[in-house]
């Protein structure tokens, strides 16, 4: 791992002294329009890369990050708390451990990679799944009127500031098209898996088959429809153009680099480590490993995975959660050493997102009900390590949920802005409250 | 009981006040005919279409069927549309390809999951009543249950559940929202049989309100959920060893038996086995207390006419008109479809993006040609459009989210399993394609292309036409391999082009809006 860089080093005091402004101003400078066509096979582009991973459901954040000497932690959750003496310990922190299946977030926290920030979420909580994943994809917790922009998510309107003409521009895996990529006029890269992304050919005409495509290629770049036919022929046209270009990235990751990286898990052969399978998001995240180093000039990822609507027989160390727990660990474990041997650890920066958390105690069904503020994580090579946000005491477990000490939003813009180097204000246009006392992920 | 009414063509709910044990629909024969149903007085509360052109017809059908059939086309045109609206509203009972979609089923205790939606696909493949199918699919996506969450011992409940959206999605909406509470795969689902008087679940209740009868933050508070789950406790599953099957139980020592105030409504509670009809309560003071009409008939409007309706010319008579008619949904679908504003310039100009069962079933009912059944199911996996398996409770994602890159090419994989599937030995087509060409003697180029045209219901430009005609008649380096009229001179030939035109066709962008 190359932390201590002077190039990184650098960077990071720059960027904590002179904040967003100047971050534009110092890496506006790389193009978001290369022809994806001119990276296959080529080396990753050395350019800033944001992932959204979304456990979706509303993660039990209590149990991922756990607030260890809070006693309303153990007597509030019988039958679901972390024993204590389980929970893997933070270097430099003795307030806080993680689920015992967060091995290797361990790591990478003790080697300062790792964020984690209480108690974020969104000014006037709502226990609706819909509502509140609207609201992150939104990042809009209010009305548009007053804003004076069409209703639309984060992502759309960063594609249309940032990534303009870029079919690749901002990319969802594995997640259909979430509301954060909504109401924008940029087409985006939007797939359930890179294997499938293909125009399979008749299997008894196959000298037919790419006069076929050639002819549908044509139309669709004389057709000059709008509204909904317009909307689809951009998405027939983009699927056509970069469903070539990504199985060169699949064939050239798996031609140069999987060998030498296997998931999930760890460096080694392309064998399944003992006990481990791959899952959605260990797949999600390989596919976007691919995407990268395919050269493509991808500048956001969203991705994530399901289950986390724990109502019930949740468990502790092991069960339920604490599968969805190992699963986000080997994936993330992987799609790091992926990034380290591709020299990209340093300009990638994953944040780990729900909807919201879920109550401070358990309920009936050996499980948890929706909830209120949750915990974030950012990982990557740039980011400041640490624990930030509100302590979470032993009042705020008393209660029924964790109150919102910081808005979601302000971990946004930071990655935004320091990390991608972006005006935060076409992204974010709803102003929103700092928290008590501020600090700097990234 | 039902051969008294084997004449009959019914609505669900019709027979459900009747206390008929299975709900559903009854009729005359096995063609769709309506048995000597007489219809009952119906006064639209919205402006009628009093005539219908053909691209009236054929937006009609674009809405409500799979696709639009000429035979079907021929069949509206020479009924009327109004008869023919009053027709299709109206639901067969246990029609013969129902009947023989049953055996997809090997073991109807014990069903697969894909035998489950292939069971489905099976009927709306075969139907003469596409829109049954149409509907149920809404009510589908409306009362997103999936069957991810049952085992090999529960899983047959959600054959129950699907034919009740089948058979009530033009029934009574009261009745529709009664059997969804206590549907035992919705019971499942959300956590219902987790819920008991100790600690009621607030799941169900959540969502009955927000996503079944009223939308978001829409006139309840986080106060009346709890205070209605608690109407809703008692309910649990119990395995029985003997059989090896789950079955689902009322257990009135799990039920809360206080009485529950929201909505500035007391519900007394009820004790025993009476408890369980607590649900029945909470429906009804939600309809008697909240604008539930308003809430479904903008999601049927949302649906099948354009987005965002006028409340106070469109919203609030067919609400009206819902809570007038003792809930009977079937009057507010006969309003809509005879609407002036169902064919109106907006109506017709808005459309939707076909989700992929609108398109694949729509594609191969139109063109004859369907993969096999299992392909046409693992295909809308792969398209996440499995019936049967909606995302999350919210149901499918909306709109253009079906344009994403991986839906694009998914629909175009589909096109091409259905040109490409042989079986045999040795193989051979499955599924002529010589049917939909013209008859013989009018098959000049021109003739074939139009006639595709109109089968998959495309808009082309004349360039765009012509490359089709090009594409007829030549091969890759431009050569003309085909005289006009077309004389392709084997079979080979046949179905290389009609094949290949159909699967260039499909990916025209009109395509994919209805």
């Amino acid at each position: 791992m190359d932390k201590n860089t002077l190039t990184q080093m650098t960077r990071r005091g720059f960027m904590r002294l002179t904040g967003a402004a100047a971050g534009v101003a110092a890496w506006g400078a790389l193009s978001d329009k290369v022809d994806p066509t001119q990276r296959i096979n080529a080396a990753p582009l050395n350019q800033k890369r944001l992932v959204v991973i979304n456990l979706s459901g509303g993660n039990d954040s209590l149990n991922m990050v756990i607030p260890r000497t809070v006693a309303e932690y153990q007597s509030r959750r019988t039958g679901l708390a972390i024993p204590a003496g389980q929970e893997l310990a933070l270097s430099g922190n003795t307030s806080y451990g993680l689920h015992p299946k967060l091995v290797n977030i361990q790591s990478l926290y003790n080697a300062g990679d790792v964020a984690i920030v209480n108690k974020v979420g969104f000014p006037t909580p709502n226990l609706s799944h819909q509502v509140a994943q609207d609201i992150y994809s939104y990042g809009v917790r209010g009305s548009f009127i007053p804003l004076s922009i069409p209703i639309s998510g984060w992502l759309a309107r960063y594609a249309d500031a940032y990534a303009v003409g870029n079919p690749m521009g901002v990319a969802s895996i594995g997640f259909g098209k979430p509301l954060d990529f909504s109401g924008g006029v940029q087409t985006n890269f939007l797939v359930d898996s890179l294997s499938r992304f293909q125009f399979f050919s008749d299997p008894y005409f196959t000298n037919n088959h790419t006069y076929r495509i050639n002819i549908i290629k044509s139309i669709l770049a004389a057709n000059t429809s709008t509204g909904l036919v317009g909307n689809a022929r951009a998405a027939l046209d983009a699927s056509h153009t970069l469903s070539v270009q990504v199985q060169a990235a699949v064939a050239d990751y798996v031609a140069n680099f999987q060998v030498a990286y296997r998931w999930p898990g760890y460096p080694g052969t392309t064998a399944t480590p003992p006990g481990k399978a791959a899952t959605s998001i260990s797949n999600r995240l390989r596919d976007i490993s691919i995407l990268i180093n395919g050269g493509f000039n991808t500048q956001v990822f969203y991705t994530g995975f399901g289950g986390f609507d724990t109502h019930a027989a949740q468990g502790q160390g092991t069960g339920a959660h604490a599968t969805l727990m190992e699963q986000l660990d080997d994936a993330i474990g992987a799609f790091a050493a992926d990034m380290q041997a591709m020299g990209q650890w340093n300009n990638v920066a994953l944040v780990v997102i729900t909807e919201f958390g879920r109550r401070n105690y358990v309920n009936g069904s050996a499980g948890t009900d929706h909830g209120h503020a949750t915990a974030v994580m950012v990982i990557g090579g740039a980011v400041n390590g640490g624990v930030y946000g509100p302590d979470i005491t032993s009042t705020d477990l008393q209660a029924e949920y964790l109150s919102m000490g910081v808005d979601f939003r302000y971990i946004y813009s930071q990655l935004v802005a320091n990390h991608m180097g972006r005006a935060t204000a076409p992204v974010f246009p709803e102003s929103f409250s700092a928290p008590g006392t501020p600090f700097t992920v990234i | 009981m039902l051969t008294k009414l084997g004449a009959t063509f019914m609505t669900a709910s019709l027979l459900a006040l009747m206390s008929l044990a299975p709900t559903g629909c009854s009729s005359g024969g096995d063609d769709g005919s309506d048995g000597g149903f007489v219809e009952p007085p119906f006064t639209n509360p919205l402006p009628e279409q009093s005539t219908f052109s053909d691209d009236d017809i054929r937006h009609l059908l674009s809405r409500t069927h799979f696709g639009v059939r000429e035979s079907d086309f021929n069949y509206v045109q020479g009924k009327g549309v109004q008869a023919y609206i009053d027709e299709m509203t109206l639901f067969p009972w246990k029609p013969s390809y129902e009947t023989a979609a049953d055996a997809v089923i090997v073991d109807p205790l014990r069903p697969s999951q894909s035998e489950l939606s292939r069971w489905w696909l099976q009927i709306m493949q075969n139907s003469y009543r596409p829109f049954q199918e149409h509907l149920a699919m809404f009510w589908h996506d409306h009362f997103a249950t999936s069957q991810v969450v049952l085992d090999a011992q529960s899983r047959r409940w959600m054959k129950d559940h699907v034919n009740t959206l089948r058979y009530h999605g033009n029934g009574n909406l009261r009745t529709l929202l009664y059997k969804m509470s206590v549907d035992p795969v919705m019971l499942v689902w959300l956590d219902g049989v987790l819920s008991t008087k100790t600690s009621p679940n607030e799941n169900f209740a959540r969502e009955f309100w927000e996503i079944f009868s009223l939308g978001a933050d829409n006139g309840y508070t986080q106060a009346d959920i709890v205070e209605a789950s608690k109407c809703f406790t008692g309910w649990r599953t119990r395995y029985d060893a003997v059989q090896d099957l789950t079955f689902m139980e009322f257990d009135a020592n799990r039920h809360s038996t206080v009485n529950k105030t929201f909505f500035g409504q007391t519900i007394t509670g009820r004790t025993g086995s009476q408890g369980y009809l607590e649900y029945q309560d909470v429906v009804d003071v939600t309809l008697a207390n909240r604008p539930v009409a308003e809430y479904i008939v903008k999601r049927l409007w949302e649906a099948y006419v354009y987005p965002n309706p006028d409340t106070t010319t469109i919203v609030t008579p067919l609400a009206n008109l819902l809570k007038n008619g003792n809930w009977e949904l079937r009057p507010v679908l006969k309003a809509m479809f005879r609407s002036q504003e169902f064919y109106s310039t907006q109506s017709k100009t808005t459309g939707f993006i076909k989700d992929p069962v609108q398109m694949f079933i729509g594609f191969s009912r139109t063109t004859g040609l369907w993969p096999s059944l299992t392909t046409l199911d693992s295909s809308l996996n792969n398209a996440a459009h499995r019936p049967t398996m909606p995302p999350t409770v919210f149901g499918w994602p909306p709109g253009d989210a079906w344009l994403s890159s991986q839906g694009v090419v998914e629909r175009a994989n589909y096109i091409r399993e259905c040109i490409r599937y042989k079986s045999g030995t040795p193989s051979a087509y499955v599924y002529p394609v010589n049917p939909i060409l013209p008859p013989a003697g009018q098959q000049t180029d021109a003739n074939i292309v139009d006639r595709l045209i109109t089968l998959l219901r495309i808009s082309p430009s004349s360039t765009e036409r012509q490359t089709y005609i090009d594409y007829l008649n030549t091969d890759y380096n431009g050569t003309s391999v085909i005289a006009d009229p077309w004389n392709a001179t084997s079979q080979t030939m046949i179905d290389k082009k009609i094949r290949g035109l159909l699967y260039i066709m499909a990916q025209h962008p009109s395509y994919f809006v209805r």
